[in-house]
């Protein structure tokens, strides 16, 4: 009797709560929901800070593996036509810099705005990581490897050829390097890179011929010269950079 | 889910390429039909963040695509009209690489490579370099490199322009099996690609879209104009000069001519069933003129 009446109160609980429950929406609208408030979950600084770093190491990592083998060999016949020239048959190192130094990073130019020059451009821009990015992370990484192997070379000539003076560093390299790509990328921005490098390489190889030709003093100019053209480079290279950041290289920022 | 623009403008010095275009689109495969410089391939660039909008805008789930950047680039998919394909990338390593822009994880990225190129009929050329591949094979991987991200959101842009008819009907299947839970947005100036698939048309005419509705609604729009008229052979070029002329069969009596008229083009006219084509002639007929005699 006792367990009837159990039962009977245990169905009126059940048809009481019944009358409060509710219909849970479908998994689409929960996840649109999701999606929507998204948006206005806000992140916290330092985490953007870090969040970014990492991923232009990445990409950068990324598109070194995609790098065309132009460039890798450009890299290696630089080192080698370096350390051949000057170890083994005596020449001049400085001579060499000013002339091989900026050849990796031009024909770099032409893997960096593949993509632009490819046609690929306009599907490039609708994926997560922006173009910019993709660009500057070529950029990265023509930039770095080129720099490192610039370094190589001087260290091994400062050791085994020539003591390197940080005047004549900057007279033979650091201002024909960065006024040269620095007027590289200008060209690649304003035109095609495979305009741009064969133009580039054209002009490096006159001024090599008439730096080797002509003997020209150049430790004639003062030193703060030199110094105040290679701070314009950087700073035209610098201008550049922002340039590409703001994505104003391609047909579709207008 | 629901996309939605507002008003959106596009213009390019004097130029107005989208005119205030409003809509909202929901799961399905809607077909952007209009002639050659209609403003499709704009509406579709803007829709994909490649153009930005001169004014309107565009939103997704209520919020604005720019507010959600890269949260909504992670659900779109877009094939855009002339796509350049790496050409000494293979076909694994250009949907491999595509992934990785795309922020896929790599072994997920290499298990959806692997089903895409399944899906696309690409999977027994997968080493071969994409530079080799013919129109409608680069089409297959433009639509697989689309889906990798398997997109809530596809856009493809004129995707079988330059197509041969055996391509053309494979693609429009393909498309067809894989826009279920998807909002497809399908820009075409060829009617039968969206003939039998489209939940809704848009018709763009001069950067203003002018219909959006089903392919029955707007069919009804002409119903009632499309006329069958058996004509002799002198009579041919008076009813061309007359009348927007669809199709012209020739038989022993001269030649019968599908027209498009608000009024029976002749006493003998018959009735016909409107199509799309004829929808799209009576669109665009100035438009049919200016490219024949631009040939």
């Amino acid at each position: 009797m006792s367990r009837q009446k159990n039962n009977h109160q245990e169905n009126e609980w059940i048809d009481w709560l019944s009358e409060y429950s509710i219909e849970y929406p479908d998994g689409e609208k929960i996840e649109d929901t999701i999606f929507a408030l998204h948006a206005y979950v806000p992140e916290r600084k330092k985490q953007r800070f870090l969040k970014k770093l990492p991923l232009i190491v990445q990409n950068a990592f990324h598109e070194s593996l995609n790098m065309s083998r132009t460039f890798w060999a450009a890299n290696l016949i630089h080192l080698m036509a370096g350390l051949l020239f000057v170890v083994y048959l005596g020449g001049d190192p400085f001579l060499s810099l000013f002339v091989l130094a900026p050849i990796p990073f031009i024909i770099g130019l032409l893997d960096v705005f593949r993509s632009r020059d490819e046609g690929m451009i306009e599907l490039e821009l609708s994926f997560r990581y922006s173009h910019s990015q993709v660009i500057l992370a070529r950029l990265g990484i023509v930039g770095a490897f080129n720099l490192a192997c610039n370094l190589l070379l001087w260290s091994v000539f400062h050791l085994f050829a020539e003591p390197v003076l940080l005047m004549e560093m900057l007279i033979y390299w650091a201002v024909p390097y960065t006024l040269m790509i620095a007027m590289c990328l200008f060209l690649s921005l304003a035109f095609k890179s495979i305009f741009a490098a064969p133009v580039s390489l054209a002009m490096l190889f006159i001024l090599g011929m008439a730096a080797s030709q002509f003997d020209i003093d150049y430790k004639a100019l003062p030193g703060p010269a030199w110094l105040a053209v290679f701070l314009a480079a950087l700073f035209a290279l610098y201008l550049e950079v922002n340039f590409i950041k703001r994505g104003r290289y391609h047909e579709f920022s207008r | 889910m629901n996309l939605a623009v507002e008003q959106l403008t596009k213009r390019f010095g004097g130029h107005v390429a989208a005119n205030e275009i409003t809509g909202e689109f929901t799961k399905g495969v809607y077909g952007i039909l209009g002639a050659n410089g209609s403003g499709k391939t704009t509406l579709m660039r803007m829709l994909a963040t490649v153009a930005h909008p001169t004014s309107g805008t565009i939103s997704f789930n209520g919020v604005d695509i720019y507010e959600l950047g890269d949260r909504y680039r992670d659900v779109i998919g877009y094939l855009p009209q002339h796509i350049g394909l790496y050409k000494n990338f293979t076909a694994e390593k250009f949907l491999l690489y595509i992934a990785a822009l795309k922020g896929l994880d790599k072994r997920a990225a290499a298990v959806k490579v692997d089903e895409l190129l399944e899906l696309v009929g690409l999977a027994h050329v997968r080493k071969k370099k994409v530079g080799t591949f013919s129109g409608g094979m680069k089409q297959r991987i433009g639509i697989a490199q689309a889906l990798l991200n398997d997109p809530r959101i596809l856009i493809v842009d004129e995707p079988t322009s330059g197509l041969d008819p055996k391509e053309r009907i494979r693609f429009r299947n393909l498309l067809s099996s894989i826009s279920g839970e998807r909002i497809v947005l399908l820009s075409t100036h060829i009617v039968s690609d969206i003939e039998f698939i489209a939940k809704e048309i848009l018709i763009l005419k001069e950067g203003r879209l002018i219909h959006k509705r089903s392919p029955r609604d707007l069919l009804e729009t002409i119903s009632g104009k499309v006329w069958l008229v058996q004509a002799a052979e002198h009579d041919l070029h008076q009813y061309q000069s007359h009348y927007k002329v669809g199709n012209i069969v020739r038989n022993e009596k001269g030649a019968e001519l599908r027209i498009i008229s608000d009024i029976p083009p002749s006493p003998t006219a018959k009735k016909a069933v409107p199509n799309l084509e004829d929808l799209y002639l009576h669109y665009f007929e100035e438009d049919l003129d200016a490219a024949a005699a631009q040939v």
